[in-house]
């Protein structure tokens, strides 16, 4: 009799403990991401120089990734990398008729002109400078960059332009930091770079106008995108990088919520789904800012998303 | 397992991961085509002397210049290459092509003669990864330049994907070589097009 109290006994506490383990790893998995850049530091600026920095040569490609084969081992691994590859071969194939007509188009130049408009009227960032060039996406070169800037702080843009997996959409996606020279490295990071005083992500898609789901094919989409030299493609693109930098100038004005929790949308809030940095998926948050059909939507773990039709 | 082995093991798959992300300098003689090497296993010869085809039409290539901004090839997954010889390789290449029909020659000055001339602008070389896959892509414009000094331009993109099995440096070079193959293919039956054209043709 004993022995079976016991049992059941233990086997209560076992499925106590583990619906609070999954209850802790729930919350614990949804966390702010964006580390907001408070007063204080902000007052202490003396000088700021802006890197910006496109991570590819030409406009991307975004592909889903297959997954079908998850649950048959090794095996199910090789099929859903053979099946992703062949995705991803299909549109760096179909994508060649916009970089053609691209081909003359410089991302870097619409990017840096657009920071160099949006930054100047932030009186706290001061002698800021503004160039674009490139920069490896690893800690050394961050490091590296950050040590030899001779500014209090390094505005690091780190720019992705790319099309979504269907065509439909040009994101453009920046991930912001505001690095300080002197290291504060946070408790037990230590040797991973200064630890950033302002992080996020930010991105803005322009869709396709003409564009049908289900319908419109990639190769129709790529034509879509590339008649007249690439007329299209070079408008969401400026507009693109246009509306980054004004978002990154608003973003980085913005308080977040104590601690790291989330961010909540206030009562009058229109909630709206974007498509999600780099192209892939989508994401739902609140609207913060809307004008000209374009919305700028805050998800819940900081990021900031833009959506609508070309920028006008 | 050993403790020592245990510990070699993981110093060798640290090493094995460093070198992953490791910056690659590529000099322009591993983005040659590499020479055929020999069945009995000596050191493969170097290529011997082109011989053009009888008949076949020179084309003088006038001068290759790089036009991109930095030396930058690229990123595959975090591991940046980089070449400042990119020109010199696809000069070489360029130098290299031949068929029945035509072969081109270095322009050495002015008065070589020849009914069609060559002005390379390299706009784009480098490596891009997106998911397991790598795509190396090379970009040329080309000048077309008539005997009346006419010139007509035309671009052409060279690309081949493929599997990105482990981010390295062989794998991207050898990726760069096929989408310079398929570069120059294009321009070598855009010249041979040209030389049929009745007013260029012999």
């Amino acid at each position: 009799m004993n022995v079976h109290r016991n049992f059941r006994s233990a086997t209560r506490a076992g499925a106590t403990s583990l619906a609070l383990v999954f209850l802790q790893m729930t919350t614990g998995c949804a966390h702010a991401k964006r580390v907001a850049l408070d007063e204080p530091q902000r007052n202490q600026i003396g000088s700021a120089r802006t890197v910006a920095s496109l991570s590819g040569q030409e406009l991307g490609v975004s592909v889903v990734m297959s997954t079908g084969g998850a649950g048959f081992g090794l095996i199910g691994a090789l099929v859903d990398s053979a099946v992703t590859n062949s995705r991803a071969k299909a549109a760096e194939a179909v994508a060649a008729p916009i970089r053609d007509a691209l081909v003359d188009y410089d991302a870097g130049a619409a990017l840096g002109g657009a920071l160099k408009k949006e930054l100047a009227p932030l009186a706290w960032l001061k002698k800021n400078t503004v160039d674009v060039r490139r920069v490896a996406d690893t800690k050394e070169a961050v490091a590296e960059l950050v040590k030899q800037s001779g500014t209090d702080v390094v505005v690091l843009v780190q720019t992705d332009h790319r099309l979504t997996p269907a065509f439909d959409a040009i994101v453009i996606t920046a991930k912001v930091s505001v690095l300080p020279r002197a290291p504060t490295q946070a408790a037990g990071d230590e040797g991973s770079g200064p630890a950033p005083l302002y992080l996020n992500t930010i991105s803005t898609a322009a869709t396709l106008p003409g564009f049908v789901e289900a319908r419109t094919t990639l190769e129709q989409a790529s034509q879509l995108w590339a008649d007249g030299r690439g007329r299209t493609a070079r408008r969401a693109l400026d507009g693109g990088m246009a509306e980054l930098a004004s978002m990154i100038a608003f973003d980085l004005a913005e308080h977040g919520p104590a601690g790291a929790s989330l961010y909540e949308a206030p009562p009058d809030a229109r909630q709206a789904t974007v498509i999600g940095a780099y192209g892939n998926g989508t994401a739902t948050g609140f609207v913060v800012r809307e004008a000209n059909g374009r919305a700028w939507v805050r998800l819940p773990t900081g990021e900031l998303s833009a959506i609508g039709g070309l920028v006008p | 397992m050993s403790a020592r082995r245990r510990v070699l093991s993981a110093a060798l798959c640290a090493a094995a991961l460093v070198a992953c992300r490791t910056p690659v300098e590529v000099v322009a003689s591993s983005l040659a085509a590499p020479p055929a090497a020999s069945d009995d296993g000596a050191e493969p010869a170097p290529p011997a002397p082109r011989k053009p085809a009888p008949g076949a039409q020179p084309v003088w290539l006038e001068s290759v210049e790089d036009r991109r901004t930095d030396p930058s090839l690229g990123d595959v997954h975090g591991r940046p290459f980089s070449s400042t010889q990119v020109s010199q390789w696809l000069e070489r290449e360029l130098e290299s092509l031949v068929s029945p029909t035509i072969y081109v020659m270095k322009a050495t000055g002015p008065g070589a003669g020849g009914k069609l001339w060559l002005r390379a602008r390299i706009l784009k070389a480098y490596v891009s990864g997106v998911g397991v896959t790598k795509t190396a892509t090379v970009v040329l414009e080309i000048d077309f330049v008539a005997p009346d000094g006419s010139a007509t331009s035309r671009v052409f993109r060279g690309q081949h994907a493929s599997m990105n099995w482990w981010n390295t440096e062989g794998e991207v070079i050898a990726a760069l070589r096929e989408a310079g193959s398929n570069c120059l293919e294009q321009i070598r039956l855009a010249i041979e097009a040209r030389l049929r054209t009745p007013d260029l043709r012999g």
